[in-house]
């Protein structure tokens, strides 16, 4: 082969080399979003169907007693409309807190809240977690939560 | 409420689903089409790339039988510019009618885009003058995987370019034809197509096609022709065979003259005075009234039987495009056209080639060769390889083949073939022929021949169309060729010792 | 489980990368597409003698400067946009700067110079600090200024050969191709109107029940729509945009209901329609004769759809090598037919390769689009996502023979400067969608 053959051909093998490379990359990146996504997934699929927050008092919430308000995987809770839910009370801080479900279980989590969270009366510390059952009250700010989780005990 | 829609993203996975089924249809075509459907795409002739691809070929040469050059291509710096094709060679002109052509833009019908074509030798041996027949795998690899040129292979042909050329200078602008073969092989030396064409200028400006000289039309093998006199070595053979007569059986018909069904034949070539002679000097004097009688005596049937063992009405296998002679078309000969078609007149028509071959069996032994031009492809090892070679027919027996070689050597000797062995200057054998056409026009010339005498090396056909009488105007040609071919053969004998 | 955990995973929700840093995939994937525009390149920059002309590889690595470029400031103001998006379209851009030097050589450098455009207007359009809602509020304009250009198209277009269609807008020696502004006009409206319309349709269809009927708020500018595309396909001959414009509509009209009805209903639209059409418009009986049998008259009708599959056929698995084929021998070689060139000079495994880089690049609009956190953006990611994809199967379907050959570009490969610049619009605003300021 003559110089430019080979130079050429040098080049055809490198163009499609590269590509092929860009190609794995590619798939590789999409392979560990997938694992990423695959780590998060036991608790997204464990996830109780019928998860939700029964409220029981609230001051000056618009949410009147009795409303059943329905939990994802990890629901934050507070005013800020953001919120997966929200409750306007005066009481309730921006970002109060998030209920989340993992390892099978139901857990709450202050999000350093004004007036604090509390779980069957005990005041949570400042982002500090609390494992809930099912029927346990969760005290935000002034508005009086009942969590039911039908799957759970 | 804020946040994302579930529901709008399920939908988006479905669609995005749909957009990559769709992006795996068109995967799934482009390898129809560059893959499964790619062979026949390639091969279409409308495939510029198949031009280009071709250009880009080094094209094997094209030899004669002693390495003499009649085709070549240019070098390779010649064939990177697809506007200007580079031109093909062809040193001997005259080789023309079995060469043939190859060009870039003949037979593209008016198309001003660039065509491939090819003709003759070039057409026959195209896959292995691209190279397409006998490539190593890595050469194969070369081609198809890494798209690299080919590299053809040299063809050698049984031709004999100095018999070739001078064959075709003793024609002349004479319309006709020249065929040698090789008794017993069959091997072709020579095959003169006269006018014929100039390959190298065809790319330049090729005849049109409703040329009246019609020079691409291969009158050797392709060109149907009465025969005249010279079909009467077939009759004779015919005769002898079926033994209806021998060559020293007396024949009194030389002022005697009949009629058969009305039509009256007369003895008319014989020497003034002589009317009694053997039936090798009616042979040699061509007297058309024994000849016609033989016919007659053999019988419609058993005529037609002969003549289609000697291959009337079939072309024999050969590289280049042939056409088939035949006797009637009638099924049952009447009289006059049996009575005539004896003698070689009348509805027969056959080709130059045919009467070579006719020829060489009589100077054989009664077998007509299969003709063939490739002799050797150097480097091939496997693939298409050769012609077929062999007997194509065995109308007659050896005794029978010898007894008309010995009346053919009277002709040449006594009779009206003697032109053509003081043209050769060596003992031959012979028959002329002068084909009445009808009407105004001018009888072919014939000569069919054999050389040496004794014991036949090559066998001629020569054919001049309107040439007028045979023994004037074929017979020196033949006898010349027969000698140049003979001292050719010695040479290279020669060269061997 | 802390809760650092927990507040990472609702970052991850709202689109931010998790553990901030650089953006090495996109750095990685950009090396490596940046490697591929070069060695595209080499055959052209190569001396017959061997050795290079390093000034013909000028253009592509201004390209890829340019794109390194971009990467820095999306590190800098955008690091939660989607890593694969800028890589994938740098990647076709410089194998389609390659093909043009190869097989419209007098044209390469007006096509860099759109390339480099392209570039800037992708940059402009992710880091322009208007808020992407500005897009929803003005929804109705973006309809009229579609109509608009249509009419004025319709009424002062020019063509590129005369008597042709007139698809050309222009002033002075700048034209720009109006089909193209329009596709992305479409999703703009179609984006916000729907998203504006979602709850109707739900109510409406739990009031109509069995019925399912197309709500009529969504029939208005449905048809309009509609109208809008028929009037290219009729009026202008645009078969390729109309077709492109309609099939958008059905699928953005998919992705808010997610009622397969009426991409039903809509098909059963475009069959009577194109029936109507084809019996009614010589240039549509013409193009689907050519499509059904091309052969026939393989060096007239048929010869741009013939030679471009003689090319592909020409390819065989590593095709010729770039510069080896002759892809010049296709008519429009540069624009319609780039994935033919594209198949013959590197074989079914480059334009494999290339519709997985398509594959990547449509997958990574459309998980931006997952991600999004409202059902505008998310309208808005897949929309502009969809047109792409769907621009690109219509022409490769062409190409191939799969559909009727319709004359629209592919995505960055091809020639064609306003569909250069709105594609990188659409692709700018989807790298801003995967960002997620709050």
């Amino acid at each position: 082969m003559s110089p430019i053959e080979s130079q050429l051909f040098f080049a055809r093998a490198v163009l499609l080399m590269l590509l092929y490379g860009f190609v794995a990359a590619a798939g590789i990146l999409a392979w560990r979003e997938l694992r990423a996504a695959q780590r998060a997934a036991p608790a997204r699929a464990a996830e109780p169907p019928g998860a939700r927050l029964i409220v029981l008092s609230g001051g000056a919430s618009e949410r009147p007693p009795g409303t059943a308000l329905p939990l994802g995987t990890v629901a934050s809770v507070g005013r800020d409309i953001d919120n997966e839910v929200v409750i306007q009370d005066p009481t309730v801080s921006g970002r109060h807190a998030v209920f989340s479900f993992r390892e099978g279980a139901w857990w709450v989590e202050d999000l350093g809240s004004t007036n604090g969270t509390a779980v069957n009366g005990r005041r949570l510390t400042e982002r500090a977690q609390a494992l809930l059952r099912s029927g346990d009250v969760v005290q935000v700010g002034g508005v009086s939560l009942r969590l039911v989780a039908p799957t759970l005990p | 409420m804020t946040g994302a829609s579930p529901s709008i993203a399920g939908h988006v996975v479905r669609v995005a689903a749909v957009a990559l089924a769709g992006l795996a249809v068109v995967a799934a075509a482009t390898v129809y089409w560059g893959f499964v459907a790619a062979p026949s795409l390639a091969a279409r002739p409308d495939n510029p790339r198949r031009i280009a691809f071709e250009q880009r070929i080094r094209r094997g040469r094209i030899l004669d039988r002693r390495g003499a050059v009649l085709a070549a291509s240019g070098g390779p710096e010649a064939a990177a510019d697809p506007a200007s094709p580079p031109a093909r060679q062809y040193p001997v002109p005259a080789a023309a009618p079995v060469v043939g052509f190859q060009t870039w833009r003949y037979g593209a019908g008016g198309d001003p885009r660039v065509t491939y074509g090819v003709g003759g030798a070039e057409a026959a041996y195209d896959d292995a003058l691209r190279g397409d027949l006998g490539m190593s795998w890595r050469q194969l690899i070369a081609s198809r995987v890494l798209h690299r040129p080919l590299a053809g292979h040299d063809v050698v042909l049984t031709l004999d370019a100095g018999l070739q050329a001078q064959a075709a200078e003793l024609l002349g602008a004479r319309e006709g034809a020249v065929v040698v073969v090789d008794v017993g092989s069959g091997a072709v030396r020579a095959l003169v197509s006269q006018p014929t064409f100039d390959p190298a200028s065809l790319d330049r400006g090729a005849p049109p096609p409703d040329d009246p000289r019609r020079p691409l039309f291969n009158r050797a093998t392709q060109g149907r022709y009465t025969p005249g006199s010279v079909w009467k070595v077939v009759t004779l053979a015919a005769a002898l065979e079926d033994g209806l007569t021998t060559l020293d059986a007396t024949v009194a018909d030389g002022d005697a003259s009949d009629t058969f069904g009305g039509f009256r034949v007369a003895c008319d070539n014989n020497p003034d005075g002589v009317t009694t002679f053997d039936m090798a000097h009616a042979f040699g004097w061509s007297c058309n009234l024994t000849f016609a009688r033989l016919g007659t005596a053999l019988g419609s049937a058993r005529y037609r039987a002969h003549a289609e063992r000697f291959g009337l009405g079939e072309a024999p296998p050969f590289p280049l495009p042939v056409a088939s002679g035949s006797l009637s078309e009638h099924a049952e000969l009447p009289p006059p056209e049996l009575a005539s078609a004896a003698f070689g007149q009348g509805e027969i028509v056959t080709t130059p080639l045919h009467l070579a071959l006719i020829a060489a069996a009589v100077a054989g032994d009664g077998g007509l060769p299969v003709p063939y031009l490739l002799a050797d492809v150097p480097g091939i090892r496997w693939g298409r390889l050769a012609d077929e070679r062999g007997t194509w027919r065995q109308p007659i027996g050896a005794a029978t083949a010898a007894a008309v070689r010995r009346a053919m050597v009277v002709a040449a000797t006594d009779g009206h073939a003697r032109p053509a062995r003081d043209a050769a200057g060596i003992e031959i054998g012979g028959k002329t022929g002068t084909a009445q056409l009808g009407g105004s026009q001018r009888p072919h010339a014939w000569f069919v021949g054999f050389a040496p005498a004794d014991a036949p090396r090559v066998a001629v056909a020569v054919l001049v169309v309107n040439g007028g009488e045979g023994s004037a105007v074929a017979a020196p040609i033949g006898g010349r060729v027969l000698a140049r071919a003979v001292a050719a053969d010695d040479a290279a004998s020669g060269d061997r010792e | 489980m802390t809760p650092a955990r927990v507040g990472g995973a609702l970052a991850g929700r709202s689109g931010r990368a998790a553990g901030s840093g650089w953006r090495w995939a996109e750095l990685g994937l950009l090396a490596l597409a940046a490697g591929v525009g070069i060695a595209a390149g080499l055959p052209g920059a190569a001396l017959p003698e061997g050795g290079l002309r390093l000034t013909a590889l000028a253009p592509a690595l201004a390209l890829v400067a340019a794109a390194f470029a971009i990467h820095v400031s999306l590190g800098w103001r955008r690091p939660g946009a989607d890593q694969r998006i800028l890589p994938c379209i740098v990647l076709l851009m410089g194998l389609g700067l390659a093909l043009s030097q190869r097989v419209a050589p007098a044209l390469a450098t007006r096509q860099w110079a759109w390339l480099m455009i392209g570039l800037a207007t992708l940059a402009v359009s992710t880091h322009l600090p208007y808020e992407l809602r500005v897009i929803q509020r003005y929804r109705y304009t973006w309809a009229i200024l579609g109509i608009v250009l249509v009419g004025v198209t319709l009424v002062a277009g020019r063509s590129a050969v005369p008597g042709g269609p007139r698809l050309w807008l222009g002033a002075g020696g700048l034209t720009f191709q109006p089909s193209e502004v329009l596709r992305l006009l479409l999703v703009f409206f179609m984006a916000g109107y729907l998203e504006d319309k979602r709850e109707i349709l739900s109510a409406a269809s739990l009031k109509l029940g069995p019925l399912r009927l197309m709500p009529l708020p969504y029939l208005a500018p449905l048809a309009a729509m509609m109208g809008v595309s028929l009037a290219l396909l009729t009026a202008q001959r645009d078969l390729g945009a109309g077709l492109l414009l309609f099939v958008i509509c059905l699928g953005m009209l998919y992705l808010v209901s997610g009622r397969s009805t009426y991409v039903l209903g809509g098909l059963a639209l475009f069959v009577c329609a194109a029936w109507l059409l084809h019996h009614e418009i010589a240039v549509v009986q013409t193009r689907v004769a050519i499509w059904l049998d091309p052969w026939s008259d393989p060096s007239g009708a048929g010869y741009q759809i013939v030679q471009g599959l003689m090319a592909i056929a020409e390819g065989g698995v590593i095709g010729a090598g770039i510069g080896q084929g002759l892809p010049t021998s296709i008519p429009a070689v540069h624009t319609d037919f780039i994935y033919a060139a594209l198949a013959e000079e590197t074989g079914l495994a480059g334009a494999a390769a290339v519709l997985m880089v398509y594959a990547t690049l449509f997958l990574a609009g459309f998980r931006v689009a997952v991600r999004a956190s409202t059902p505008f953006r998310q309208m808005l990611a897949a929309g502009l996502t969809l047109g792409l994809s769907v621009q690109t199967l219509i022409i490769l379907g062409g190409v191939l023979r799969l559909i009727p050959l319709t004359g629209v570009t592919l995505p960055f490969l091809s020639h064609g400067g306003t569909s250069i610049v709105t594609s990188a619009v659409a692709m700018g605003l989807v790298l801003r969608i995967g960002d997620e300021p709050r």
